[in-house]
């Protein structure tokens, strides 16, 4: 998973800055905030919008693209939020790498809201075509 | 509020400042002296440094200095004895020595070579629980013209107890004004000396030698002589193996990383960086409680060497820890670590071998003479005046005291790093 994670952000902003700083954000920073945000509050953000908003709350009032969309946005800042605090609690080294890695966050949150939402939304009473 | 708050801050770096530099042994340092034993040559090329006319010279300030930084540490030294070294090392009485040395030496003795009085303070003035100072000009000339040779050897013989009983020795050099008549050894080709009346426009080099076990030897140099001496070196200490580690976040270049917090292995990423030669790094290194000789900057400068396998690198600086923190733009993290350290050597990466193997850096420092004796030595004294402030063949003098002890022909250390390529 560790690799995953790692491959997934150095993918798109590069190796860890400044170099020193490589280790916490392989071991420790990228699994955590990884698995924190990405999976584990991206899901629950897609059940809560098809479960709750779309199903056990009766009225269709939600289930238009653009909730779903004011949702992935919401959790997209949740996991820019999380990056930078998350950073800042392990005390790494102040540098304009904590808010790329912040905003790849963000755009892998919205991936995973993409993929979750074609993974669950079958079962939603409201929201089964939502976004498509 | 604020006053909480930063004490709080406060005590809680100071209490991991300890668990950061590991567990770092101090030298060796005794409780407390038995018996200190100040023996000061008073032969006639004494007399120069105490005249009995003219002005204070800086030898008698100096010494004065010493004994009454002994007198003063009544805690630490519990018996304090005086002698002077003439033919014999004779005891003083605390006046007359203090009377001697202030109003200047009236009697000077016969002078008895210095390899005699060393084998006498080796054999009779020293063992457990005694310290003993040796003040002395160190001009030594011997009796047979052919011997001139064979100093270094006629040094180590006299000394050859105290390697027997494991004591080790500090000699501190300085200069005094010197108004009387210069004694010259005479040069290594042979030449006789004459005496040099009314001398000396330049100044004379003395030494002190601390003589004892080493803890002892530690704490009485810090009694005796707390300014630091002009020039100083130690030998006979024990040697351990320096703490060592890379600094992570400062003076470097290059994407590597440190494997972990111990710092001996480094990992990169890209091997194409080290065989561009991008790669460098500062090592800290711990140089307390090695001989003060060999911990300078110039002496590490100049001696310590860099050997890799499977790959090259070479020193690019050495600095105290204070200039590195003043001169190098620090990661905020290094500064605990840097308190762990005494010296910092940057290393550069500049060359390796197979990819996927990893380089081992040995770093070692040679044990050689200290870098000032060559400034403090002379082959021929005769025209004291003109060589300026040096003592003849002081450094194989130096030399015999070092070669006294085995430990003096090895590396006073050497350090492993290895460089790997990451998973």
């Amino acid at each position: 998973m560790k690799n995953i994670f790692r491959f997934l952000y150095e993918l798109i902003i590069g190796r860890p800055e400044p170099p020193m700083e490589t280790p916490l954000y392989r071991s420790e920073i990228f699994p955590d905030v990884g698995g924190i945000t990405l999976l584990l509050i991206t899901a629950l953000m897609v059940l809560i919008y098809y479960y709750v908003l779309n199903h056990l709350i009766q009225t269709a009032r939600f289930s238009h693209w653009y909730h779903w969309l004011g949702v992935l946005l919401v959790n997209a800042a949740i996991a820019f939020g999380y990056a930078v605090y998350y950073c800042r609690l392990n005390e790494v080294t102040p540098d304009s790498y904590v808010y790329w890695f912040a905003f790849a966050n963000a755009f892998y949150s919205a991936v995973f809201f993409l993929l979750f939402s074609l993974l669950f939304k079958w079962r939603s009473n409201n929201a089964a075509r939502t976004p498509f | 509020m604020c006053l909480s708050a930063c004490s709080n801050g406060d005590d809680t770096s100071s209490g991991s400042e300890s668990t950061a530099c590991g567990n770092q042994t101090p030298p060796p340092l005794a409780e407390q002296l038995d018996t200190v034993n100040i023996i000061i040559e008073t032969s006639g090329s004494m007399k120069g440094f105490m005249p009995t006319q003219n002005r204070q010279t800086a030898f008698q300030q100096q010494v004065d200095d010493l004994l009454a930084n002994a007198e003063g540490d009544k805690d630490n030294i519990r018996r304090l004895r005086l002698f002077t070294a003439q033919n014999n090392i004779r005891p003083i009485g605390y006046d007359h020595f203090q009377s001697m040395l202030r109003q200047g030496l009236a009697k000077a003795g016969n002078s008895t070579p210095i390899p005699d009085l060393l084998s006498q303070i080796a054999s009779s003035y020293s063992g457990t629980g005694q310290v003993s100072v040796f003040i002395s000009d160190f001009i030594y000339s011997p009796p047979n013209e052919r011997d001139r040779d064979y100093i270094s050897n006629d040094i180590r013989r006299a000394l050859a107890p105290l390697q027997a009983k494991g004591l080790a020795v500090a000699v501190y050099g300085f200069t005094s004004e010197f108004q009387g008549t210069f004694y010259p050894a005479g040069s290594k080709s042979g030449d006789d000396a004459a005496p040099v009346t009314n001398c000396c426009e330049t100044e004379v080099p003395y030494y002190v030698w601390i003589i004892g076990a080493e803890p002892s030897v530690r704490l009485a140099s810090n009694i005796l002589i707390p300014g630091n001496a002009p020039v100083a070196m130690q030998a006979g200490f024990d040697r351990s193996e320096p703490s060592y580690g890379v600094i992570p976040g400062s003076g470097r270049s290059g994407s590597w990383y440190l494997a972990d917090a111990e710092g001996k292995t480094i990992f990169v990423d890209n091997t194409q960086e080290l065989r561009q030669g991008e790669v460098s790094f500062t090592v800290g290194l711990n140089l307390e409680a090695l001989p003060t000789q060999y911990a300078t900057k110039e002496y590490l400068s100049e001696h310590l060497e860099v050997e890799g396998r499977n790959g090259r690198a070479q020193v690019q600086d050495v600095m105290s820890a204070q200039a590195f923190s003043e001169g190098e733009r620090l990661n905020a993290k290094d500064r605990q670590l840097l308190e762990c350290y005494t010296h910092l050597v940057k290393i550069q990466v500049t060359g390796m071998g197979d990819r996927n193997s990893p380089i081992a850096l040995n770093m070692s420092l040679p044990a050689q003479n200290p870098d000032w004796t060559d400034a403090w030595t002379t082959d021929d004294d005769r025209d004291i005046n003109e060589t300026g402030a040096r003592t003849f063949a002081l450094n194989e003098i130096l030399e015999g005291l070092r070669a006294l002890y085995p430990n003096e022909r090895e590396a006073v250390f050497t350090l492993d790093l290895s460089i790997r390529k990451a998973n």
